[in-house]
């Protein structure tokens, strides 16, 4: 039989299907307008999710990264301040010592003497810094200050040395004390130093400066024996106390370079990881630009597939309209 | 020829003309019901001695086309099938988590990474560990969630199958009644376009499940074929066989656990080119049986390259040799054989879980340290961290080689099933334009009230040129009886 009729059912099916066509497309239209992100990130990408989930990790791990370098930052800022200190205190004290010496008074002996103590012991202090209540020089063991108080430290060395006869055996005593791991090394409380942090994809970073370093051991040397010369050492003659206290001062003047060369391996690490937090910021940015390109819908274009889905739509709802006028029943 | 013969002739005309009238208001009444195939009226002259005495309906014609209805069926069969498909990858796919949802797979792996490099940053903040310790537990926790997401669809699979060869079953048996009925009726030379139009819509709603082929036997009955050639209903029906498991675990897979089918006693085959492929019904045994084990391969496989890379040797030394790691299997070390359902019992070691009594500072001093060691030692995080991120080769085969880190295999695993999904939505939106188009082509042979009413005028002219007819004859008799 040719086709002569047409279904009452075939046309009212085929205007419901392209109903609900458009108005999922304008579903999922209006969501992309309302995010900006494509609604289904697998089809645009025809399931190649590599690139975007490497794009994802690696911005996860930026954010790692950066928590890692503000903290870095601030250890290093932190322990830069405490050697700045340090170095002021014996940069002031050395031609001090050696005026007084040359001086030989006995007043101003005992004066530098005591100036010499209050500056061992705000020394030790600026050593047992917190910052973020992080110790600063204990190495491993963040957790407590690598030193006790200066007085502790100091009876502990007047203790060891006991009552030598010149300021030479003094001077030698303080050191040897100084540098043995049962003297002043015994006192330390700190563990080991800090491991390697990584600050950016395969760098590290490592702040090594502790309490017993080098640097500060030499300078600590010599405001310990400035502390001496009021302390009755070597014995109260006159004489070997300013010697003493020229010896301290030529310790202070001496161990300038060692100091030096602590504050420049941090601020060469304090460089490296600013330079890396720079790095890592600009990598960022270009990540998260290209993952945008990857999800992102383009705005123009999806509002003018919207404005086309609505009048698609108003058109249907017109052809319905009409449609269901035309029937020959009304005219009979 | 007389005048008697006439009247006949017109009465007969006048019945013609009522029947055609029922059968036009059974169709407009049926406009709207699908399935319902229009009813024609057989007219045809009758002739009595080789001489003309009116019409006869000699039948009743429902109009319909096989070739449609059968293309129609195998459309229907194909749709439901591969929608099925599509909608169980929908749900796998969402359990691992696809790129959009905020709890992906991806985005748990890349929060445990940069808890960990938080954590070596200040390995001394309490905070620090528990973020890392806790974004492990719910890697842990997402794994074995999709784990057992993945045995959900597969027991809903094995359900649905169940609840199918009952709707089967008792189809066919319906069907092979209508059947009788309907052979009955045409040797009692009754109408039986009702019941036909019943046995077409029984049919329908089994030719989801199986894709059908209806052979018409010359007794008014219907024998019925699946696509692949099995036997549904030829004479007697068929009964198929089936038991559900009620829970499906990782454990179970055809033959251990899980059914099989049987068609009359006999064992069929379940797949997609066996006899009954094509429907909804092996969509859910491939759903069971391949897709679904398949996921479970992909996260067991998954789950054994992240137990492993901490497993390592050499990676803590305060572990002894031959303990587990920091993931575990079920709290034990983890063995190579005992891969299958890994995901399902992959679990954080208690040693750094303060929800099974442990303490999160073995992160930072080892699982097996008796105390806790120095605050700002950051070696053992900064080494699990590189575990997780190094380039590894993965031990088992649902992967490919080639060496990639945890996160690269765990976004092959996302693509790879998100492919599959993509791929299946494209095939469906294939079968759902064909199954539509067929669906409107059958439909535009329906009622169309139009054509109905344009008749019905016909008949209305026929009926009342009819009745003049008549009045004319009783005018001529009277004239008669006049004389």
């Amino acid at each position: 039989m040719p086709l002569v009729s047409l279904g009452d059912l075939a046309q009212s099916t085929m205007l419901r299907r392209n109903m609900g066509l458009i108005k999922t497309q304008m579903d999922v239209l209006s969501q992309e307008m309302a995010t900006g992100v494509s609604a289904d990130v697998t089809r645009k990408t025809a399931a190649d999710l590599g690139p975007l989930h490497a794009l994802d990790n690696r911005l996860a791990q930026l954010e790692g990264f950066y928590a890692a370098t503000t903290e870095l930052e601030l250890m290093a800022a932190g322990q830069q301040a405490a050697l700045g200190v340090i170095d002021g205190f014996a940069t002031t004290l050395a031609p001090q010592l050696l005026s007084a010496a040359a001086g030989s008074q006995p007043g101003s002996l005992s004066a530098i003497g005591d100036d010499g103590e209050q500056k061992f012991k705000a020394a030790i202090s600026a050593l047992n810094t917190r910052a973020g209540d992080r110790s600063l020089f204990a190495g491993m063991a963040t957790d407590r200050s690598p030193l006790p108080d200066g007085e502790t430290i100091l009876q502990a060395l007047e203790t060891a040395i006991g009552t030598l006869a010149t300021a030479e055996d003094v001077r030698l005593a303080v050191s040897a004390w100084f540098d043995d791991p049962a003297g002043f090394g015994a006192l330390y409380q700190g563990q080991g130093v800090l491991a390697p942090v990584a600050i950016s994809q395969g760098e590290t970073a490592e702040l090594t400066v502790t309490a017993q370093t080098d640097g500060i051991r030499e300078t600590l040397k010599g405001f310990a024996m400035a502390a001496l010369v009021d302390r009755n050492q070597p014995g109260p003659a006159l004489e070997g106390r300013a010697q003493l206290a020229k010896l301290a001062g030529q310790q202070l003047l001496n161990s300038q370079s060692a100091r030096s060369e602590v504050a420049a391996r941090l601020g060469v690490a304090e460089q490296q990881i600013a330079a890396a937090q720079s790095r890592n910021s600009a990598e960022s940015t270009a990540l998260e630009i290209a993952r945008s390109k990857i999800v992102a819908v383009d705005p123009m274009e999806t509002a003018s597939r919207l404005d086309e889905a609505s009048t698609q739509l108003e058109l249907i709802y017109a052809i319905t309209a009409r449609m269901s006028r035309m029937t020959l029943s009304d005219y009979l | 020829m007389s005048l008697s013969s006439a009247f006949s002739s017109a009465l007969s005309g006048l019945t013609a003309s009522a029947r055609v009238a029922e059968l036009i208001s059974s169709n407009v009444a049926n406009a709207l019901t699908p399935g319902y195939a229009r009813r024609e009226a057989d007219l045809s002259a009758r002739s009595l001695g080789g001489t003309g005495q009116g019409v006869r309906v000699i039948g009743v014609q429902r109009d319909t086309n096989a070739f449609l209805l059968s293309e129609r069926r195998g459309a229907q069969a194909g749709h439901g099938g591969q929608e099925t498909r599509s909608n169980a990858l929908r749900q796998i796919e969402s359990a691992i988590g696809s790129e959009e949802s905020a709890s992906s797979l991806l985005k748990r792996i890349a929060a445990f990474d940069q808890s960990l490099l938080a954590a070596a940053s200040r390995p001394e903040s309490e905070a620090r560990l528990s973020a890392a310790v806790t974004a492990a537990a719910d890697l842990v926790s997402h794994i074995t969630q999709a784990s057992s997401e993945v045995q959900a669809v597969r027991g809903r699979a094995d359900t649905s199958i169940g609840l199918q060869v009952n709707r089967l079953n008792h189809g066919l048996a319906r069907i092979a009644d209508l059947n009788d009925r309907i052979k009955l009726n045409t040797i009692g030379g009754a109408d039986t376009s009702a019941l036909q139009d019943q046995r077409q819509q029984q049919i329908d709603l089994l030719a989801e499940i199986v894709p059908l082929r209806e052979v018409a036997r010359e007794d008014g009955s219907v024998a019925l074929f699946s696509a692949g050639g099995a036997a549904l209903i030829d004479g007697r029906p068929s009964t198929f066989g089936f038991t559900t498991a009620g829970t499906v675990t990782e454990a179970m897979v055809l033959g251990t656990g899980l059914s099989g089918l049987t068609l009359n006693g006999q064992s069929v085959s379940t797949t997609e080119s066996g006899l009954l492929g094509g429907g909804t019904l092996a969509a859910q045994f491939a759903l069971r049986d391949e897709v679904g084990t398949e996921a479970q391969a992909g996260l067991d496989a998954l789950a054994r390259d992240l137990v492993e890379r901490f497993q390592q040797s050499g990676l803590d030394a305060t572990r002894a040799p031959g303990d587990p790691g920091l993931f575990t299997d079920a709290g034990a070390a983890f063995v190579a054989a005992n891969e299958p359902g890994l995901a399902t019992r992959i679990s954080l070691n208690a040693a750094v879980d303060p929800r099974q009594g442990g303490e999160v500072w073995r992160l930072r001093d080892g699982l097996g340290a008796a105390a806790s060691g120095p605050t700002g030692d950051s070696r053992l995080i900064t080494v699990l961290q590189s575990a997780l991120t190094e380039q590894r080769t993965p031990a088992s085969a649902p992967f490919s080689n080639g060496m990639r880190s945890f996160s690269g295999l765990a976004s092959d695993l996302t693509s790879s099933i998100a492919r599959q999904r993509l791929d299946s939505d494209e095939t469906l939106s294939f079968a759902t334009a064909r199954y539509s188009a067929l669906q409107e082509a059958e439909q535009e042979r329906g009622v169309d009230t139009d054509q109905e009413m344009q008749q019905l005028l016909l008949v209305e002219q026929a009926y009342a040129a009819n009745a003049r007819v008549m009045q004319a004859l009783d005018q001529m008799l009277g004239n008669l009886m006049e004389i």
